[in-house]
């Protein structure tokens, strides 16, 4: 699966320090070491029901569920989109989602962008990992927004 | 109140065994003579059995306690910090100080920044926090949440809540192991028994068929007390969070609590629980409003006034259990004296009669002292609030008979819901006399009790300043109360329970006799107490903690020195009262 290369962590360690600038940038200084964590352990921080703890639910970072976000719109595009690029070398696959992430670089294949409803479908996908990753969803809602916007400025 | 509650469910162990035995009699019918020293040794092994499930329940549930902590370490996968995380110790312990704590030991897992639980726990006086990876973060990205939640965590020391809290929750795993699955087991043994034998046997059937309403009764009543349990459980360990949240939000951490909350209100728009009572941990929204509205934190509940009623009744079953198990003895004793003479027949009358006198005073100072621990500081709480918000005058006093009748109402339901109801009425008559005449006469007693409590411990706080409330005043409040709770209201339940029966006229003269006492001396003793508090506690002049100097407020508690402006009663952890900077900016 080319989400699990060396070549996809790359892209979401970019895109994600991108969006962590935008959404926390409280973070900002400790992407690496939150996004090493997330590799280290990808499954989600289930809250445990412990009537003798605080009880809080409150998200530690948002970098891991950006990069979960990120991780599952790939995914998405790989499988629903571009199903024939899915032969292709993990390096071409990553310059093509890379230019397709990347907005202000100039295009070279416009037919890899998105149509509405799998923008639509994106929105959705990228909205309901983030709100499992623990994320509010208003936050979740903008976070979406963000990562679908760069697509659609690509397409 | 839990403790009580496991008795009272051991107690019913021991019932479904006494039917089983074919011993129909109550235990309260046994004779008081050496002739009914056959009818004792027949309830000799029901007692026994009552006896050790709930030593049982209370063992397993101080081992349990015991191992709660590294119970927690290894479900929470923590250990104590390394040297990369010494920074956070570090905070711990400063937060620690600030708030006039002993520094408790931070415990984590060796890696990973995920999660922002935090727990508290710890025996003795040994104190931890245990918390999730993502708190290496919150530290560094989110100050005011990571200082909240470990200023709630430290605020559960402050309130010496940890103990409690953890003790009750070891008790009702304890109660679930030991007395809910060997009931259901015993119950349904006898029931299908009887049937069983029954089919071979036809008096047998009549018999299983006569005892069907009683063991069914049994069911329903077992099902309360353990209900009741549940509640209690509940409820601790919500309280507890409300409290914490309170203190955390005085300590500066208000903004912090409200990120958390807000958040957690965001996402979490579900349906509201049905059965709240049953709720082991508030929602953010219910912290969220007891953060804004601390008052409520501060009021009679009657809930727990409810409670302490039930709590009373059960102590009265656990008293005639207590007596039963007493006659397996004394029948002995009385039987040996009966053929002893001379220096021998005095010893053993005297054991009898100091064995019964101190039972009867154990019992009877333990059910003041609880039911006065429960609601002595609900009550104090409650009084400081109204002094804070300036109601004051007879109107105050009038309003403490609705708490009396609930807490009547729940002395009465739980003489139903004890074991074979032994001290409820069993007939229309007695039904009415109970209804009409007893619970009318409880009520006042309990708003007089209500109407005593509240008097003094507003006296003492009115007058109280400084950081922190005076030891002496605490114990004049706790002595007084409880003192005026074992002699002018406990004997009164008591003594109604035996109007009907045997005893009839002996009881009546006896509760007509008592409650003269009662209606002459308890005025005196109020105003005996009231002169000993203006005597050692309301000195003419009070001196400001800040500036020293003296100030001349009837009430001060309440008040700002005249002198230095400082807070003068800066002890009261009550809503309204701006005694710090930071409690200045919670805008209630």
């Amino acid at each position: 699966m080319w989400t699990n290369t060396p070549e996809s962590r790359q892209l979401v360690t970019e895109v994600s320090r991108e969006l962590v600038a935008e959404i926390a940038p409280e973070e900002l200084e400790l992407v690496d070491e939150l996004l090493d964590d997330y590799y280290a352990n990808p499954t989600v921080h289930e809250a445990k029901d412990n009537p003798l703890g605080f009880g809080s639910e409150f998200l530690a970072a948002s970098t891991p569920v950006i990069a979960m976000a990120l991780q599952t719109v790939f995914s998405f595009i790989l499988n629903e989109v571009w199903v024939s690029a899915q032969k292709e070398s993990a390096l071409l696959i990553a310059e093509k989602m890379k230019a397709l992430f990347n907005p202000t670089k100039e295009k070279t294949e416009p037919s890899l962008g998105l149509t509405l409803e799998q923008l639509e479908k994106a929105k959705k996908l990228i909205k309901k990992e983030a709100i499992r990753g623990g994320m509010k969803p208003q936050k979740a809602e903008d976070l979406a927004l963000k990562i679908t916007a760069r697509i659609a400025l690509t397409g | 109140m839990l403790i009580l509650v496991a008795i009272m469910l051991a107690l019913f162990l021991g019932n479904v065994f006494r039917f089983y035995s074919g011993l129909n009699r109550p235990l309260d019918s046994i004779e008081l003579t050496a002739g009914g020293l056959e009818v004792a040794r027949a309830y000799f092994p029901v007692i026994c059995l009552s006896g050790l499930a709930a030593l049982g329940v209370l063992c397993l549930a101080l081992f349990l306690y015991l191992r709660h902590p590294s119970q927690i370490r290894r479900r929470r996968k923590t250990q104590p910090l390394t040297e990369k995380d010494k920074g956070i110790q570090e905070y711990a312990s400063k937060l620690a100080l600030q708030v006039g704590l002993d520094p408790p030991t931070i415990e984590m897992p060796s890696h990973g920044l995920k999660g922002s639980d935090a727990q508290a726990f710890g025996v003795g006086k040994v104190q931890t926090i245990a918390l999730d990876g993502g708190f290496r973060i919150l530290r560094k990205t989110k100050p005011d949440v990571f200082n909240a939640l470990l200023h709630h965590e430290l605020a559960h020391f402050a309130n010496a809540d940890i103990g409690r809290s953890y003790f009750s929750d070891a008790l009702w795993k304890s109660i679930r192991g030991l007395l809910v699955f060997p009931f259901l087991f015993a119950w349904t043994a006898v029931v299908v028994s009887g049937f069983f034998f029954g089919i071979f046997n036809s008096d047998q059937l009549e018999l299983a068929i006569a005892a069907v309403p009683s063991t069914i009764g049994l069911l329903i009543q077992w099902g309360f007390v353990l209900y009741i349990a549940g509640v209690i459980w509940a409820r601790v360990l919500r309280t507890r969070e409300f409290h914490a949240d309170w203190r955390a939000a005085i300590w500066g951490s208000q903004n912090g609590l409200n990120e958390i909350l807000l958040e957690e209100i965001e996402k979490k728009e579900g349906p509201k629980s049905r059965f709240r009572v049953w709720k082991l941990h508030p929602n953010a929204k219910e912290r969220m409003q007891a953060l804004q509205h601390p008052e409520i934190l501060f009021s009679l509940s009657p809930t727990i006034l409810f409670l302490a009623g039930l709590l009373f009744s059960f102590i009265f079953v656990g008293l005639s259990s207590s007596f039963a198990a007493f006659l397996t003895f004394a029948g002995t004793i009385l039987s040996i004296r009966n053929a002893s003479t001379g220096l021998s027949y005095w010893v053993l009358t005297g054991i009898w009669w100091s064995g019964f006198a101190l039972l009867i005073l154990f019992v009877f100072g333990l059910a003041g002292w609880l039911v006065n621990g429960v609601l002595l500081p609900q009550i104090q709480k409650q009084a400081v609030l109204e002094l804070m918000n300036r109601q004051s005058g007879p109107r105050q006093y009038a309003k403490m008979a609705i708490p009396a009748l609930i807490l009547v109402a729940g002395i009465e339901l739980g003489f139903f819901m004890t074991p074979f109801n032994l001290f409820a009425p069993d007939d229309l008559s007695n039904i009415a006399i109970e209804f009409f005449i007893v619970a009318p006469l409880l009520t006042c007693l309990a708003w007089w009790y209500l109407i005593y409590a509240r008097f003094i411990t507003l006296q003492l706080s009115a007058t109280q300043v400084g950081r922190k409330f005076s030891v002496w005043r605490s114990r004049f409040m706790i002595i007084a109360s409880s003192v005026w709770i074992f002699l002018f209201f406990v004997p009164g339940i008591v003594l109604t329970r035996f109007l009907n029966g045997e005893f009839q006229e002996f009881f009546t003269y006896l509760s007509a006799g008592w409650l003269t006492f009662t209606l002459l001396f308890s005025p005196l003793v109020f105003g005996v107490s009231w002169v000993a508090i203006k005597l050692f506690f309301d000195p003419r002049h009070k001196k400001c903690p800040h500036c020293g100097k003296d100030t001349g407020y009837a009430t001060p508690a309440i008040e700002f020195c005249e002198h230095c402006e400082n807070t003068l009663g800066e002890w009261l952890f009550i809503p309204g009262q701006p005694q710090s900077p930071s409690l200045r900016d919670i805008h209630l």
